[in-house]
């Protein structure tokens, strides 16, 4: 079977790594800075809204 | 044994009783399932697809939408009467309070349903008539199915601010595979197929529906106990 | 109640997740080069198959936190202790990010191969539902303000969901075989070439670390809200 040339989509893998890169990290953030928040003090929201997923 | 069928048998008699006194609630389902067929007629391009091909999917989400709306009515209800806290202080076994509220729910929404098949067929032109012993079949099979889910994800979202939403939100993919199964069985039942091409799927609709009344009526107690 | 022993506990706990998660992060970056410089390239399908590195881990995790939930949802309502409530939502949260991951790779990859942005495929669509399961179970959650009620109330909800994923891999799988796709390309096929295989595990690897870092830090975040608003109550 003759090898044909691989078809040329390159943007996409790309696009596709970009991706889930700002996803994972991004949630990582996100836990860092609501454990900045825990660390600097009292929360002033005792009903957890926002962080409502206690 | 008897007695769980004996109390759940009074609390669905009392719920369906209630219904009864005010017939607003039916009469506003029924209409809003009207509605719902009416939008579906001018949200197509009737040179495009025929109403028997469009049919069997127009039925099922009119139906879906008119469920999920009886069901939330169904709750919000008793939180505004207090009804609920009443009858718990009374030693009912959970299993029996959560079929009793099933089987009433399961009558509203049937009722809906069966009087909303004529105003489809009349305005879908398809007659269901030849085939109605079938189409009773599948809907009691995917309605109890939706009603089962509803009825335990009601009790629990009454209490929450935003019920009208909590509910479909999480309802809704529970509501899915008795739905693929219902359109699937009605559109074959429509196009006069043999019973053999449904059989596959009446039989996962009716193992859905042993699955979840089950397991909902052994976690009810988990919502309304402590 | 299972309150921490000493204030440090809940800080050690996320600062040990956060660490294992950096670590993961590192570990996928050493999964792209692996991927795009020491993995070949598949013929028919050009550099966009190595999408699948990412797509096929994620989705294994988002299946695994979504199991996780509804396991931690059944023990909380069999033992009642609520390490298995704080699980079971941090569980949940990590499983949003790997669905999304997920569920924004599963397009491009399928865009470039089969021409089309989304496909019903039984993959795509029940990671799909997870993604409306977990949005749901936190939904209701952030609704709920009484702890008791709310997990198990949630609990409820894993349970059911879990429940749900047979029926929904069924009546997809069978609504599709209706509805037969042009078989192109069957990226996941089983005989996969070992480089690509290896570089698949060592990707699951990494996922898995991530999930577990992730989750063990959004404990200890949890941990750490109920010490502060114990704190506050009694002070």
């Amino acid at each position: 079977m003759m090898q044909a040339e691989p078809p040329s989509n390159g943007e996409y893998l790309v696009a596709a790594y970009v991706a889930s890169t700002l996803i994972l990290v991004g949630y990582w953030i996100r836990l860092w800075r609501m454990m900045k928040k825990s660390m600097s003090g009292r929360a002033d929201s005792v009903s957890g809204k926002g962080e409502g997923t206690r | 044994m008897t007695d769980v069928l004996r109390i759940t048998l009074a609390v669905a008699g009392k719920d369906i009783r209630a219904e009864l006194h005010s017939r607003t609630a039916l009469i506003s389902a029924l209409v809003f399932a009207a509605l719902v067929l009416v939008l579906f007629n001018f949200a197509r391009d009737p040179t495009a697809v025929s109403a028997a091909i469009l049919g069997p999917s127009v039925l099922w989400v009119t139906f879906v939408l008119a469920a999920l709306l009886a069901m939330n009515r169904a709750f919000t209800i008793e939180r505004e009467n207090s009804a609920l806290d009443g009858v718990l202080l009374a030693p009912i076994p959970r299993e029996s309070l959560f079929l009793g509220k099933l089987l009433a729910n399961l009558a509203f929404v049937g009722v809906v349903e069966l009087l909303t098949l004529p105003l489809f067929m009349l305005f879908f032109n398809v007659d269901l008539v030849p085939r109605l012993p079938g189409i009773l079949l599948v809907t009691a099979l995917a309605t109890t199915g939706f009603v089962a889910v509803g009825t335990i994800f009601g009790a629990m979202t009454a209490k929450t601010r935003f019920a009208e939403l909590m509910l479909p939100v999480l309802l809704l993919p529970f509501m899915v595979p008795p739905l693929i199964g219902a359109v699937q069985v009605t559109s074959r039942l429509l196009a006069d197929r043999p019973l053999s091409e449904m059989w596959g799927w009446l039989r996962l609709l009716a193992l859905y529906d042993v699955v979840f009344v089950v397991l909902c009526t052994l976690a009810f107690s988990a919502v309304v106990d402590e | 109640m299972n309150s921490p022993a000493s204030p440090a506990d809940p800080k050690r706990i996320i600062r040990r997740g956060l660490v294992l998660s950096t670590i993961a992060l590192l570990g996928l970056a050493l999964v792209y080069v692996i991927a795009l410089r020491y993995t070949p390239v598949e013929a028919r399908q050009g550099l966009a198959q190595k999408i699948f590195y990412v797509h096929v881990p994620a989705a294994w995790c988002a299946l695994l936190a979504f199991s996780l939930v509804g396991l931690a949802s059944a023990l909380y309502l069999w033992l009642r202790d609520v390490r298995l409530d704080r699980f079971a939502a941090a569980s949940a949260e990590v499983g949003i990010a790997f669905s999304a991951v997920m569920l924004t790779t599963g397009p491009i990859w399928a865009k470039p191969i089969w021409g089309t942005w989304w496909t019903w495929d039984a993959r795509l669509t029940l990671t799909l539902f997870l993604f409306f399961l977990f949005v749901g179970y936190l939904a209701l959650r952030a609704a709920l303000h009484d702890p008791a009620e709310r997990a198990r109330f949630s609990a409820v909800v894993g349970i059911l969901g879990l429940l749900l994923v047979p029926f929904i891999h069924l009546s997809v799988y069978l609504f599709r075989t209706l509805h037969p796709q042009p078989i192109v390309l069957k990226p996941s096929a089983p005989s996969l070439p070992p480089e690509m295989l290896r570089t698949l595990l060592l990707s699951t690897v990494v996922f898995m670390l991530l999930y577990l870092g992730f989750v063990t830090a959004r404990y200890g975040l949890t941990l750490a809200e109920e010490a502060r608003e114990d704190a506050h109550d009694a002070g």
